[in-house]
């Protein structure tokens, strides 16, 4: 195998667990913010899959949290609909459903990418003799 | 309801101390699976922290670690497991049904898994269901699945979320009421 090969292998070894904890972070946060009642709490759900994100991604989602416990001190004001508490409030909210844009396009590049990979793989994994042949067609 | 039972196991006295250590340990176990897989240890902290007392009286620790254990074993082809714990999360808390599907597309690949993982999902649901069944007969779920129905829709939603705009804007009355143990919001 070349040195590209051993590169490429490499990032096919480290990307399988990101694939996976990735796509179960965005299929978390899709239930949350499509559901009807998104307690605070349900951001807990997310965190065990925050560690496979990229820095952008867990900064958006820290933010998120703070904004949430920012607003959960200040609960009476949202009940009563103090417009500061409200727009902190609908602050977060647009901040996780950026965080779902950002990763879902993440996520479909890494999958490319893999895909993008393995091609390259299964081409340097043929005999010289054809690759040869290949090269002079 | 196992996480909220064991602490019982000293008495009432030691209930909070106990539970308050599930969580810990729940926490350093998710830490290390986290390590296992190459995750950033750091971002779990540092998500943790803002979310502050929620993290620590919240019951939905015990679900994520659950599913995070899943997914270890997942990430290990080990999805027989995978679809078990999966399901110990489906019967604490109902969002790890969501992730099944990331479960059954691995199983494509790993055919071989199929049966004994739709077996180790679907078992300790049949048995604990069943259970729930015989001793309260079926109007405990009926009335699970009435109560969640009936449910509107939470202040802090995403749903909410243009109500609340238009009346920062002026344009509706909101009326907010206290439902299902939590706060509703409807247009007046």
């Amino acid at each position: 195998m070349n040195s590209s090969s051993h590169i490429i292998t490499a990032a096919m070894k480290s990307k399988p667990n990101n694939l996976i904890a990735r796509s179960c972070f965005l299929v978390l946060l899709f239930v949350v913010l499509t559901n009807s009642i998104a307690s605070p709490q349900f951001l807990m759900w997310l965190v065990p899959f925050v560690a496979f994100l990229t820095t952008v991604e867990i900064t958006m989602f820290i933010g998120a949290s703070s904004l949430t416990w920012i607003y959960t001190k200040y609960w009476d004001d949202v009940v009563s609909l103090q417009p500061m508490a409200i727009s902190i409030l609908i602050f977060r909210n647009i901040i996780l459903i950026l965080l779902f844009v950002v990763s879902a396009v993440l996520l479909i590049k890494q999958i490319r990418d893999l895909k993008g990979h393995r091609k390259l793989l299964r081409g340097n994994r043929n005999p010289p003799n054809e690759q040869a042949g290949r090269a002079r067609i | 309801m196992i996480f909220l039972s064991l602490p019982n196991i000293f008495g009432e006295k030691y209930y909070t101390l106990i539970y308050y250590g599930l969580v810990a340990i729940c926490l350093v176990i998710i830490a290390y699976l986290i390590n296992k897989m190459g995750g950033k240890m750091w971002a779990m902290v540092a998500s943790i922290l803002p979310i502050g007392g929620l993290f620590w009286d919240r019951f939905d620790i015990f679900p994520a670690f659950l599913t995070m254990l899943a997914i270890f074993l997942a990430s290990r082809k080990n999805l027989v497991l995978a679809s078990f714990f999966i399901s110990l999360g489906f019967l604490t808390k109902l969002y790890p049904i969501f992730l099944m599907p990331i479960i059954a597309v691995m199983l494509l690949s790993n055919r071989k898994q199929i049966l004994n993982s739709v077996l180790s999902f679907s078992l300790p649901i049949i048995i604990i269901l069943g259970t729930i069944i015989a001793y309260g007969g079926k109007n405990g779920l009926v009335s699970f699945a009435n109560y969640q129905g009936k449910r509107g829709i939470a202040l802090d939603s995403i749903q909410a979320m243009p109500l609340l705009w238009q009346n920062l804007r002026g344009n509706n009355e909101l009326i907010i009421t206290y439902n299902h143990s939590s706060y509703e919001v409807k247009t007046k």
